[in-house]
């Protein structure tokens, strides 16, 4: 049976974003209290998911999977794990607060509020989506809200800003739909065992929960899942039967060799769909040097879209890298880690310095997210070494996206608190907010400090737990990554030194500078909240992300033939087994 | 004897052929209807439109009978001694035709092209046109395939004519009657050295002939080589022929002086109805001519359709068939980059358009050079390929009228043609912009869009039939897509965030013009969201194409 | 209860006292300065303030209890013994568990031994003095009421008024709330991860606390030096942790100390840089040379927080953290320890004898201080470092407290502002005094009676002498503190002289008046730490160093040989309570002591400034060199940063991105000239398509028959 809480999770907006063409022109507040009941409610949706015992782990659950085209081998399969739990819950609660934050928009709401909804659809859709093509399509379906968002509602700049990002974001997902209809190629469901295939959710829904009563490969080709009768077919004809479903792919990459078997060009097919997957997952991460459009993105987006940009539009990049590229092309990644790890660290130092050099507040913090996504990456490199490396790497990149969603998202509403008020965000000429409104300023440096990865918040543990499987994999890379650490304090410490300390606010409009109003404070206490609580409680995340991410890199169990850096001390591998 | 024959024609006509081509005969009544209705003066006053949309709707009907039992249930049978051949394809490629010709008719009213006085002319060569692609896209003979393309370009030559007094038009109509008449003279060389090579002027028994030439072992024989090399011309000749009616590249030239020319509304006949048609005709010629494990000996030629067996791995024209492919994939790369390329820098809408539709007769030919690859050893994959490209061109219909029209909508309100004229038109003309957006957005192949799942289709086929051409024509598809972006997107952009020019009125369409453009765009979103309807019953409609 | 459910149940006590008192007042601050009046501006009513204050004066009170308490159990577990015995067993295990990944197991972790209780007490004891002694320093922060309650003249204004804002006392106790948990985390700490994790919150504190003035451009400045600067040494210290991690793959210090001589032997070079960047934190923290330049500047805090973080507490952090994970370190970073701590104490002895900020003169004296810690345990004394740890945590504390009285009663920092003030002032004065002789260690060798910080200087002294002894090539590290002796005596005498001594010499001090009790009784308790924290409990073994020593690592009893610096050799501990060199060391310290005390008098009396040679160009090192290559790092990553925002980001990378867009669009163009609109021109192109086309066909046909 489907459990449509996720079908609900994903629907809701969209149908909410329909419902929009019903709102009369006038009543754009209609429109934005729509807005607001429906994120509130998709949020509550994706808490209850925490809450019910079933969702996080290894295994998938709520499993939604029925035939969308068949014709085409598509199947409306949508599931959540460990991995995309935390994410989904990341996304909706964002969108919540978003929604809280764009009450103030006075530009076309309705068009706005549709917009914004159709984005939450796109984004909660990436994060459960489990078939490559219905991916691919939420993922396809964010990029013209997003356009509209910073092109219509955005700063002077934010029609150019929002055609580089399209233009960018466009070119990369190109590329993964290529990778992803290369993988597809080579996938043949034959050849999984009965075991995976219900695991995998193939089989449907009943299947593929942990404690299924086994359903057998018999029962499911006897029943009329047009799956089945293709499986049937295919199997009578000895020819293979392609699948686009992630969960497939990925064990068929562990137990066989299909994607592995052809050799073109000196590498393997899984190699090119690497490359052509990580290239075009690093846009949307971002990864230097294609990550131009992001400043450029963050700074002209109004605040709410900033958040969402920043909070999970990056995350999604990340998302399919851990979802889609290591584990379906393990082997590639273990080729190439090194240079994931080198464009990480690259990125870390070019957004910690380009930060360095910023005056304009919102495209420090936009910088900042340039150099904060360089440890996702670095994790997944060092994550490729072993099981040890791969769940703290691992689970350090997705408890760094996590962390960043936070921060990020809170940074950016600060900077737009300030901006709301002032109209402009030049920190040389802010200061002395601090004893303006220091609620306000009180929760941006929580926030700040969380972003510079102060220990007891949320930062800390994401950079903790990439770093140690770092340095087996590099010492001089982990080192490097290490002393990025003190850019990313000099720029974060600067921001709050010249927009929040100092003794006076001296620029214009200063009074305006009203005390922060109650709607900015529900969005902001919050996220500090957040900051706080990850921080102390890194396990709320941790322990539901790490079985399925450990699931997911089984394929990095067996550490590689020739092993970069350094062995551990035998004896010491020894005592690590019995640490715990 | 003779009574026999005469007795087995009429049975063949009147009992097989004509029952089966009610479509075709409605078209010609109405447009018989259309000519004669202008002659007594009483019928004068009616307004031709009538006439031709109770044609067209009746021709609609008649086709949908025809699909009665669901297209998988048709049995492919051979009409007119082998001119015409009735198979589900026919039927599907028909079907979209007439929808397409009852959008047309209802378009060309509401725009005003086709008004009270000049209609029946108009109308007549719309009917004539569709008529001649009916033939296109069942022929089964190179003299239907002749005859069906002439039947279909020269009342196309007129009707970018159609407005009189315009110079551009006229000029555009010129060219693309000399362009289509030297297109035409060289397929007919063409044809006629297939004709006179293989000896049959019949399709299937043209790919019987080719098999049993086994052209591999002609290789061999030094007295034969000059065959091969005929042969080769021929092919090349006959497909110069279907790049003209898909306007690829390197015979693309007069395509967009012709829809820059034309008005909108025969810019969006020529370039969803002829191309639908040649695309069908192409699917044709290369299902039956190069032979797939065609067992020679099986066969009977000229007696209904060949029958398929199973054969040796390489098939006999496995050579003939690797050619073509190499020939098609490369221009489906030229055609889709050249197109894109030259759209980047164009202002004018209609230019625009004609160059999207250059770059989309890339996408479409890709799958076919799949199809072609794939027909040797998967047959079933390569009426999947088949299917692709029907349903790519399905989607392009609804995308295309769109365009069009709603280029169509606001030439008469706003009176301009140009990009930059549609500036903030979302605020005036909100109806118009929404339609003309979906379908920029849907023709760059944005899910879930319809555009997007005859493009995922296609490249789906590609990756099925493999190898480098396939790969090649696989990154040239995604890169293209990302490079088709700027221009579609500029339009979007002009449309929804520029703002409107300050001396900008009431511009909104006509309610009729309003709902014209709903309906178009409508199926590009519902399409998209379940295309499974769509796709299977183009899947249906390709099935056992390729044996 | 056993100790090793008692130790921990207290300590943990007293440790999260503070952190309940953080919360408490966070909110509460927070709620209440939103109710009041309506308006922002983090207005308090002064009365809740005090209230908030005694909140966390009380948490802070039940921390010591909690603490003392944890010393009885600890005493009362481990009798003293004559010294020499085996190491007590320290007590670990885990409170609670925080992040399970992995191999990765970190939790709230306790390592407990004699060094965790001593600290436990020495911070809880000093943090509650400051807490007390705050409310009247800060006094005026409550005030009153209102948005304009308190003037500050150091925040320039635009109209170069003073500007005025609300009290903030309340925040100034939750920033010291959280200091004081972040403090005893680190002191508590059973894991690395947990150490580096309170490590980084006590930092992240003093920044609030240095910035509490966050008007002051000086004080924001001071801040973000300070949070750099340590940010600067956690780097190294991060990659040790990395390190440490790769070699070991645990955190967990309990079972680091077993593992410990394995991997000595087996992998000497990465032991060596896991002690060497652990220690590069240490050089952060502890304002270490090159690293020192932070602390100077961080007294535009409050000077309780100086008294209590800056001096006391938190600097000392490095100095714990060296003693702590001393069984991890080798031979080479002990030297090496010991090297930069010599370096140190004599560059921070030097400057203090310049400045002429009184505060400045203090907390280069902690530098230097520090330093001979540093020096102390680098020579392989770990007693005797940890020892002068608690020393100087009393008496620095006692003349930072004092100075502030001064400051309070003067207003100013300025030395050559005040003078004379023993007479308004003399319980200040006396005081001071007191804490002044302690830290030149004044005492009488041969009774062995004297101030606390005779002991402990003495304890060092033994070291160095016993160092220099077996080393002769490391002579300079006997000399370095001797010298460094010398110049603290002079300072603090100096100090004493030109604040106390002669004639005001400002309108201010001679108006000076004595502070209030609440100032004073604090600075009466750490007095008596300062006079008595090296004594032994009459009637028994029991003293601070026989504490200590009762956990003193095993690699201390007996003299080490490095492995790559074959040459040298860490005495033991024998060696340094032989009787000679304990003779030599006591007569070398109170004799360096007597010339740098007469020296400064007789410089005084003489009427010249009573400054050391090397002042001015130390001055020079201190105040342009080292701050203009941190500011050179600055401009360099700034310069950097705009170079990849702007030429790379925006040029290279967009402008190349452009340029192929370009390219593109201009090739489109080309394509569209090629469509000239003449039909002539068409038909010849069309006619050229199909030659071409042919004969390229042709051509692949006649190829593939021909092979």
């Amino acid at each position: 049976m489907n459990d449509h809480a996720l079908t609900l999770l994903v629907l809701l907006p969209a149908a909410a974003a329909c419902a929009m063409a019903l709102v009369p022109k006038s009543a754009g507040g209609a429109a934005k209290k729509l807005t607001l009941a429906t994120t509130a409610l998709v949020a509550l949706i994706a808490w209850s998911l925490a809450f019910d015992g079933r969702a996080g782990g290894a295994g998938l659950s709520h499993i939604v999977s029925a035939p969308w085209i068949p014709s085409l081998g598509v199947q409306f399969f949508l599931g959540v794990d460990g991995v995309s739990l935390p994410l989904v819950i990341l996304t909706a609660s964002l969108s919540f607060l978003a929604a809280l934050a764009s009450l103030g928009v006075e530009r076309h709401p309705r068009g706005y509020c549709a917009l914004l909804l159709l984005l939450q659809t796109g984004m909660l859709g990436v994060f459960l989506a489990l078939d490559f093509v219905v991916f691919y399509v939420f993922w396809e379906l964010i990029l013209v809200p997003m356009y509209l968002l910073i092109a219509v509602w955005g700063g002077d700049g934010g029609r150019r800003a929002a055609l580089k990002y399209f233009i960018y974001t466009l070119a990369g997902s190109v590329l993964m739909l290529g990778a992803g209809l290369l993988l597809y190629g080579q996938s043949d469901l034959t050849r999984l065992a009965p075991a995976d295939l219900a695991e995998c959710g193939v089989m449907g829904p009943d299947a593929a929960k942990p404690h299924a009563s086994g359903m057998v490969l018999a029962e499911w080709l006897a029943s009329d899942d047009p799956l089945a009768e293709r499986y049937v077919d295919a199997e009578a004809a000895g020819a293979p039967l392609r699948t686009f479903n992630l969960s497939a792919m990925a064990r068929l990459a562990r137990s066989t060799d299909v994607f592995t078997s052809k050799s073109w060009g000196g590498h393997n097919l899984a190699w090119w769909a690497f490359v052509l997957l990580a290239v075009g997952l690093a846009i949307k991460l971002p990864a230097v040097p294609l990550h131009t459009w992001l400043p450029d993105a963050h700074t002209e987006a109004p605040t709410p879209v900033s958040m969402l940009l920043a909070g999970v539009m990056l995350k999604l990049g990340g998302y399919g890298l851990v979802r889609i590229a290591w584990p379906v092309c393990p082997e590639a990644a273990r080729d190439l880690a090194f240079v994931v790890a080198v464009v990480g660290v690259v990125g870390l130092f070019w957004g910690a310095l380009a930060a360095m050099a910023q005056t304009d507040f919102k495209r420090l913090v936009a910088y900042s997210s340039v150099s904060h996504m360089g440890y996702v990456l670095i994790g997944l490199a060092a994550g490729t070494l072993g099981a040890d490396a791969w769940a703290l790497g691992a689970t350090g990149a997705v408890f760094q996206m996590v962390a960043h969603g936070v921060t990020s998202a809170g940074l950016f509403f600060a900077v737009g608190v300030i901006y709301e008020r002032v109209h402009h965000r030049d920190l040389n000429q802010l200061g002395g907010l601090m004893n303006r409104m220091p609620t306000a300023s009180g929760l941006a440096l929580v926030l700040a400090l969380a972003s510079l990865g102060l220990p007891c918040l949320c930062g800390f543990v994401g950079e903790l737990l990439v770093l140690l499987p770092a340095w087996t994999f590099n010492p001089y890379l982990a080192a490097a990554a290490a002393s990025v650490t003190v850019l990313i304090a000099a720029y974060t410490l600067r921001a709050v030194r010249l927009a929040y300390y100092g003794p006076e606010y001296r620029g214009p409009n200063g009074d305006r500078l009203t005390p922060v109003t109650p709607r900015e404070l529900a969005v902001l206490i919050p996220l500090a909240v957040a900051a706080v609580v990850l921080g102390v409680r890194p396990g709320i995340v941790t322990e539901v992300a790490e079985p399925a991410l450990v699931a997911a890199g089984q394929p990095f169990a067996h550490p590689h033939p020739n092993l970069p850096g350094m062995t551990p001390v035998a004896d010491a591998a020894d005592a690590r087994r019995t640490t715990r | 004897m003779l009574p026999t024959l005469v007795e087995q024609l009429a049975n063949d006509t009147a009992g097989l052929s004509l029952p089966r081509s009610a479509p075709e005969v409605t078209l010609v009544v109405t447009i018989v209807a259309l000519l004669l209705a202008r002659v007594p003066a009483a019928l004068r006053r009616i307004d031709p439109v009538w006439i031709a949309l109770t044609g067209a709707l009746v021709a609609l009907g008649c086709l949908l009978g025809e699909a009665r039992g669901g297209l998988a249930a048709i049995e492919p049978v051979e009409l007119f001694t082998g001119m015409l051949r009735h198979d589900a394809l026919g039927v599907f490629s028909r079907g979209l035709l007439l929808m397409f010709l009852v959008m047309m008719v209802v378009l060309s009213k509401l725009t005003g092209l086709a008004s009270r006085d000049d209609g029946q002319d108009f109308f007549v060569l719309l009917f004539g046109a569709t008529l001649g692609m009916c033939v296109m896209c069942r022929a089964n003979h190179l003299m239907t395939v002749v005859l069906g393309i002439e039947m279909a370009s020269v009342p196309s030559y007129v009707l970018v004519g159609i407005v009189k007094g315009r110079r551009r038009s006229g000029e555009a109509a010129l060219k693309y009657s000399v362009y289509g008449a030297a297109a035409a003279g060289v397929m007919l060389y063409g044809v006629s050295l297939l004709a006179g090579l293989l000896g049959s002027v019949h399709l299937p028994t043209l790919g019987l002939r080719l098999a049993e030439l086994q052209v591999a072992s002609l290789a061999g024989d030094p007295s034969q080589r000059g065959v091969i090399m005929a042969l080769a011309l021929a092919g090349v000749l006959v497909l110069v022929g279907m790049a003209f009616k898909l306007s690829a590249a390197p015979f693309h030239f007069w395509a967009p002086d012709v829809f820059a020319g034309a008005p909108a509304e025969v810019g969006a006949f020529l370039s969803v109805a002829s191309k639908t048609a040649a695309l069908v005709l192409l699917l044709r010629l290369v299902s039956l001519v190069l032979p797939h494990g065609v067992s020679v000996d099986a066969a009977l030629p000229g007696e209904g359709v060949s029958r398929l067996a199973a054969m040796s791995d390489a098939g006999p024209a496995a050579p003939a068939r690797a050619f073509v492919v190499g020939l098609i994939a490369t221009a489906a790369a030229v055609t889709c980059t050249l197109g894109n390329l030259a759209a980047l820098s164009q202002t004018n809408a209609k230019r625009l358009l004609a160059y999207s539709t250059i770059a989309h007769a890339g996408y479409l030919l890709m799958p076919i050079a799949a199809a072609i690859a794939l027909a040797e050893h998967d047959p079933a994959g390569a009426s999947g390929a088949a299917a692709a490209v029907m349903l790519y061109a399905a989607g392009y219909l609804f995308l295309n009228f769109t365009a069009f029209a709603a280029v169509a909508a606001i030439r008469n309100t706003r009176g301009a043609e140009t990009i930059e004229d549609y500036a903030g038109l979302i605020r005036t003309a909100p109806v118009t912009a929404v339609a003309f957006c979906l379908a920029m957005i849907g023709l760059l192949g944005l899910p879930p869009l319809v555009g997007f799942w005859g493009k995922l289709a296609a490249l789906r086929a590609l990756v099925d039939a493999g190898g480098p051409w396939m790969v090649m024509l696989l990154v040239v598809a995604v890169l293209n897509t990302a490079l088709s972006l700027v221009y579609y997107l500029r339009v979007v952009k002009t449309i929804c965030l520029d703002a409107p020019p300050e001396d900008a009125g009431v511009e909104r369409p006509e309610r009729p013009t309003r709902l014209l453009l709903a309906v178009g765009a409508a199926p590009i979103l519902l399409l998209g969201i379940a295309p499974e309807w769509l796709a299977r019953l183009a899947g249906e409609a390709c099935q056992g194409l390729f044996g | 209860m056993t100790p090793e459910r008692l130790l921990p149940t207290l300590l943990l006590l007293a440790w999260l006292a503070p952190l309940a008192s953080f919360v408490v007042s966070a909110i509460a601050g927070s709620l209440l300065s939103r109710r009041h009046g309506g308006q922002e501006g983090g207005a308090v009513d002064g009365a809740a303030a005090r209230t908030i204050g005694h909140v966390a004066t009380g948490a802070i009170g039940v921390s010591l209890v909690a603490s003392v308490l944890a010393l009885g159990a600890w005493i009362a577990a481990h009798p003293a013994t004559d010294g020499h015995a085996p190491a007590a067993t320290a007590y670990a295990g885990e409170w609670f568990g925080v992040l399970d990944v992995g191999p990765l197991h970190v939790g709230a972790a306790y390592y407990i031994d004699a060094l965790t209780v001593v600290m436990a007490v020495v911070v809880t004891l000093v943090a509650t003095c400051v807490h007390v002694y705050s409310f009247g320093y800060l006094a005026e922060e409550t005030a009153a009421e209102g948005l304009e309650a308190v003037a500050d003249d150091e925040a320039p204004t635009y109209y170069g008024n003073k500007l005025r804002r609300a009290g903030r006392l309340h925040r100034f106790y939750q920033h010291l709330s959280l200091f004081c948990f972040a403090m005893l985390g680190v002191v508590l700490a059973g894991n690395a991860v947990m150490t580096f994790a309170f490590w980084e919150l006590v930092g992240a504190s003093s920044y609030l606390l240095i910035g509490f003035y966050y008007e002051r451009p000086k004080a924001a400045a001071a801040a973000t030096k300070a949070m750099l600067f340590n940010r600067v040494g956690d780097v190294g210290m991060l990659v040790g942790l990395m390190a440490l991690w790769g070699l070991a793959g645990t955190f967990d210090y309990e079972r680091l100390f077993a593992m410990a001589p394995t991997w000595m032997a087996s992998h000497y070079g990465l032991a060596t840089l896991v002690g060497a960047g652990l220690f590069c934190g240490c050089i952060g923290k502890s304002a270490q040379v090159p690293l020192q330049g932070w602390l100077p500047d961080a007294m535009a805090g409050p000077t309780p927080v100086s008294a209590l973080v800056h001096s006391a507490t938190m600097v000392a952090a490095g100095v714990f953290l060296v003693g702590r994970i001393y069984p991890l370190l080798t031979v080479e970073v002990l030297v090496g320890i010991a090297s930069v701590g010599a370096v140190t104490l004599l560059v921070g002895a030097t400057l203090a004898s310049v400045s002429h900020d009184l505060k400045r003169v203090l907390a280069y004296s902690t530098v230097s201080q520090l330093g001979y810690m540093m020096l102390s345990l680098g020579l392989g004394g770990w007693t005797a470092g940890l020892f002068h740890l608690v020393t100087h945590a009393g008496f620095k504390a006692l003349l930072f407290l004092g100075a502030g009285s001064v400051i309070h009663a003067v207003g100013t920092n300025d030395l050559r502002a005040m003078g004379g003030l023993r007479r308004a002032m003399p319980a200040t004065a006396g005081l001071m005094l007191v804490g002044a002789l302690a830290l030149m260690g004044a005492g009488v060798p041969v009774l062995g009676l004297g101030l606390s910080g005779f002991f402990s200087k003495d304890a060092i002294f033994e070291y160095a002498v016993a160092f220099a002894r077996t080393n002769p090539s490391y002579a300079w590290l006997f000399w370095a503190p001797l010298i460094g002796a010398v110049l603290t005596a002079a300072y603090i005498t100096r100090l004493g002289l030109l604040t106390f001594v002669g004639q005001a010499r400002s309108e201010k001090a001679e108006h000076a008046h004595e502070s209030p009790e609440s100032m004073l009784v604090p600075m009466a308790v750490v007095a008596a730490m300062a006079i008595g924290a090296g004594w032994a409990v009459p009637g028994s073994r029991l003293s601070v160093p026989s504490l200590l020593a009762m956990s003193a690592p095993e690699a201390t009893h007996h003299a080490r040989t490095g492995s790559a610096w074959s040459g040298v050799t860490l005495p033991g501990v024998e060696s340094a309570h032989e009787v000679d060199v304990r003779a030599a060391a006591g007569w070398a310290a109170i004799g360096a002591t007597l010339v740098g005390v007469t020296s400064a008098l007789l410089m005084h009396r003489g009427g010249r400034k009573c400054e050391t040679p090397a002042g001015a160009p130390m001055r020079q090192f201190d105040e342009h060199w080292l701050p203009s290559v941190s500011r050179g790092c600055d401009a360099v990553a700034r310069r950097l940063g705009a170079f990849v925002s702007g030429p790379l980001d925006r040029g290279a990378i967009d402008g190349g991105l452009a340029g192929a867009a370009g390219l593109l669009k201009s090739t489109g163009g080309g394509l569209r000239r090629i469509q000239t609109g003449s039909l002539r021109q068409y038909v010849f192109f069309l006619a050229l398509g199909v030659v071409l086309v042919s004969a390229a066909s042709l051509g692949v046909a006649l190829r593939w028959i021909n092979g």
